[in-house]
């Protein structure tokens, strides 16, 4: 062999040494990605939430990531009124039979059980408040229900009234929180969790729906709750009109912009609280008195959880998105229609040492504004309402033939 | 051939693998010694802001302060902005700092808000002046720049000029009648309007704040501490005496925001800690 063919056969040995290399480094590292990609078939598929327009600040538990899998289990349960833990036709409930799509998924007005939209339990006992929507709960960070009772920083576990031990699956952190809760509380289902979970069990459909969601088709409560309430946090309202005249899609009516100059500025002063294009929630999430009433005796105003009396009177500020579809208004419902709620704003403000500084027209009475510029106003607010929120399939009921789930 | 491929493959792999780990740390530890070597040439600076009302820490939600008007107010929110922090030395230059992100939103109901370490190095050596732009300067003040709360929820509708409020301050006070009432102490961007009342241009109400700090020194690889007091009770009372009772709100009324920010000016003292 000439010293030519040694030098060759070196390099060719080097270049062969680096490929085997190349090919190493190739294999391991797509062997632990194909740690994922092998049980792929297993594994639920993630599903994420964007919308460029809001927030980045998502409440999604890291226990309880969203799939596509989950999302369509919990919207079975949210329909599927043996939630309840009955299969007898007369007693089943469950989310749905409160929380109607075509009124963002509060109960609204006009509902033939729930006069005046104050919704009751199968007991018959009236919920404490009129609902909120269930729109858009994945940007809520500050706490859920009108007082913020539901919250990250809430420690207390289970219910020793009703039965529910203290264990760390019985939290009141979260919109994982509120199943459980829906199930036991006596103004909503009055069931009990072990009835629930065994009636679910045994319905054929869902052990194998479980174990694509969460890898086992065994049903605890803790997996009911995490579905549920995936599919809550993926209905997302953003395509209103006023959504699509902000993306230069479509144009609002002189009335329509003249209440969004009213909505924006000192005259109706309402964007300090509910919000604006650029708070695009359609309100701030906090906690205020808006000057409703004189005396505060409600027990469980945002008081009951902060433990401060100067917070008496205090209620969530609703998002006002879909707001034409979700009367009655306030926390205890005392208003039916829109023109109501204006009215209230610019004539019926009441003056109390607890009334939120923002509310500066308290100091008058109210906005005072003319008849035509709360016609202006409603027209606004109306431009906030999302009708393909209310009409998609992927939030409708799953099974409207199955006479177990609520219509 | 698989023999002699082998035998290749182990030695060069034994010689590459201990080259490469040899090359790796003489390598990381040159970057990791450059490093050290020039941070401990520079030192850099932290900020604190803090809330005063007539030289004492603020007491909040209760009726106890009264401004030259003869209002008795409380207190409620404290939320603002400041940007473009600037270090002036005894020679005459001047050090901006945080170009890349150089505003900072303060909130007394957020603590995480109320200090600010600035990442900027910063040459040793004395500064006699710290100056700031009260609120957002007009280049930073952009509607839609800020996405999430807490700092969104001050924006400032475009309708008035748009952007984010500089400032909101809540109060409660008692009116001529002794009624409680409320007072919004909100700047921002103000408005022109035309006879009509209708607005016709804006107003970039910012403005340039500068405190004297001739005990600031920069020392190399320190952090100098600085404290920027709000003293709340001057936006009301020099050199404009602001009576609660002659205003609402005051966002869309510029005469009232320039009043106040005139007095704006005497609100902030500084100190250097130790």
């Amino acid at each position: 062999m000439s010293k030519n063919d040694d030098v060759a056969k070196k390099r060719s040995n080097i270049i062969l040494f680096f490929i085997f290399n190349v090919i190493n480094v190739i294999f391991f590292t797509c062997s632990s990605q194909t740690g994922l990609i092998k049980n792929s078939a297993d594994r639920p598929t993630p599903y994420s939430i964007n919308v460029p327009f809001f927030p980045d600040s998502l409440n999604i538990p890291s226990d309880n990531p969203m799939t596509v899998e989950g999302i369509e289990l919990g919207r079975y349960l949210f329909y599927d009124g043996r939630l309840s833990g009955n299969t007898n036709k007369e007693q089943l409930m469950t989310c749905a039979s409160c929380h109607l799509q075509k009124h963002s998924f509060e109960c609204g007005i006009d509902h033939p059980l729930y006069k005046g939209g104050r919704p009751h339990g199968l007991t018959g006992e009236e919920t404490p408040h009129v609902m909120l929507p269930l729109i858009n709960l994945a940007w809520i960070n500050e706490g859920y229900l009108w007082n913020g009772m539901i919250s990250n920083s809430n420690n207390i576990l289970g219910d020793e009234k009703l039965g529910v031990p203290h264990e760390q699956i019985y939290n009141h952190k979260n919109i994982e929180s509120l199943v459980w809760m829906s199930i036991v509380s006596p103004h909503e289902i009055c069931g009990n969790i072990e009835k629930t979970v065994y009636t679910i069990q045994n319905i054929p459909m869902y052990p194998p729906m479980f174990k694509k969601a969460f890898g086992s088709d065994v049903i605890t409560m803790d997996r009911i709750n995490k579905a549920i309430a995936q599919f809550v946090r993926s209905l997302v309202s953003c395509n209103s009109k006023f959504d699509r005249f902000m993306d230069g899609k479509e144009n609002l009516t002189e009335s329509e912009m003249s209440g969004l100059y009213l909505f924006t500025t000192e005259r109706g002063d309402c964007f300090h609280c509910h919000g604006s294009p650029a708070l695009p929630l359609w309100t701030t999430n906090s906690f205020m008195n808006n000057a409703k009433d004189i005396n505060f005796n409600e027990p469980e105003d945002r008081s009951f959880v902060t433990k401060n009396p100067k917070d008496k009177g205090k209620y969530r500020v609703p998002t006002l998105r879909n707001i034409a579809l979700t009367a009655p208004y306030m926390h205890d419902g005392r208003y039916k229609t829109l023109d109501e709620v204006l009215e209230f704003y610019n004539s019926g403000l009441k003056r109390s040492p607890y009334v939120d500084p923002l509310m500066i027209n308290m100091n008058h009475g109210g906005m005072h504004l003319l008849e035509k510029d709360l016609a202006d106003l409603k027209a606004f607010l109306i431009t906030l309402t999302d009708s393909s929120f209310i009409t998609n399939p992927k939030y409708s009921n799953p099974m409207p033939q199955n006479e177990y789930f609520i219509k | 051939m698989d023999k002699t491929i082998k035998k290749h493959m182990i030695t060069y792999s034994k010689i590459f693998n201990r080259s490469a780990f040899v090359f790796a740390w003489l390598l990381s530890s040159s970057v990791l010694l450059l490093a050290q070597n020039n941070n401990s040439n520079y030192g850099t600076i932290s900020f604190s802001f803090i809330q005063i009302v007539n030289g004492q820490s603020a007491l909040y939600d209760t009726l106890i302060y009264s401004n030259n008007a003869g209002n008795r107010y409380e207190i409620n929110k404290v939320q603002y902005f400041v940007s473009e922090i600037i270090l002036h030395s005894i020679s005459g230059d001047s050090v901006r700092l945080s170009r890349s992100a150089p505003c900072h939103y303060v909130d007394k109901d957020y603590p995480k808000t109320l200090s600010w370490s600035l990442p900027d190095k910063i040459l040793p050596g004395k500064y006699n002046y710290v100056s700031f732009i009260f609120g957002l300067s007009k280049d930073q003040n952009k509607s839609y720049r800020f996405r999430n709360p807490p700092e969104s929820i001050m924006f400032w509708p475009d309708i008035l000029g748009g952007g984010y409020h500089y400032m909101k301050i809540n109060i409660k006070y008692l009116n001529v009648n002794g009624e409680i009432s409320n007072f919004n102490c909100h700047l921002g961007i103000g408005q022109t309007k035309d006879e009509h009342g209708k607005i016709d241009g804006f107003i970039h109400n910012c403005f340039s704040v500068t405190l004297p700090a001739s005990s600031l020194i920069i020392r190399k690889g320190q952090t100098s501490k600085v404290e920027i007091i709000m003293n709340i009770e001057k936006w009301f009372d020099s050199p404009n005496i602001i009576d609660f009772n002659n205003y609402h709100g005051i966002m869309d009324n510029q005469k009232a925001m320039s009043a106040i920010c005139a007095n704006g000016k005497n609100v902030f003292s500084l100190i250097v800690k130790e």
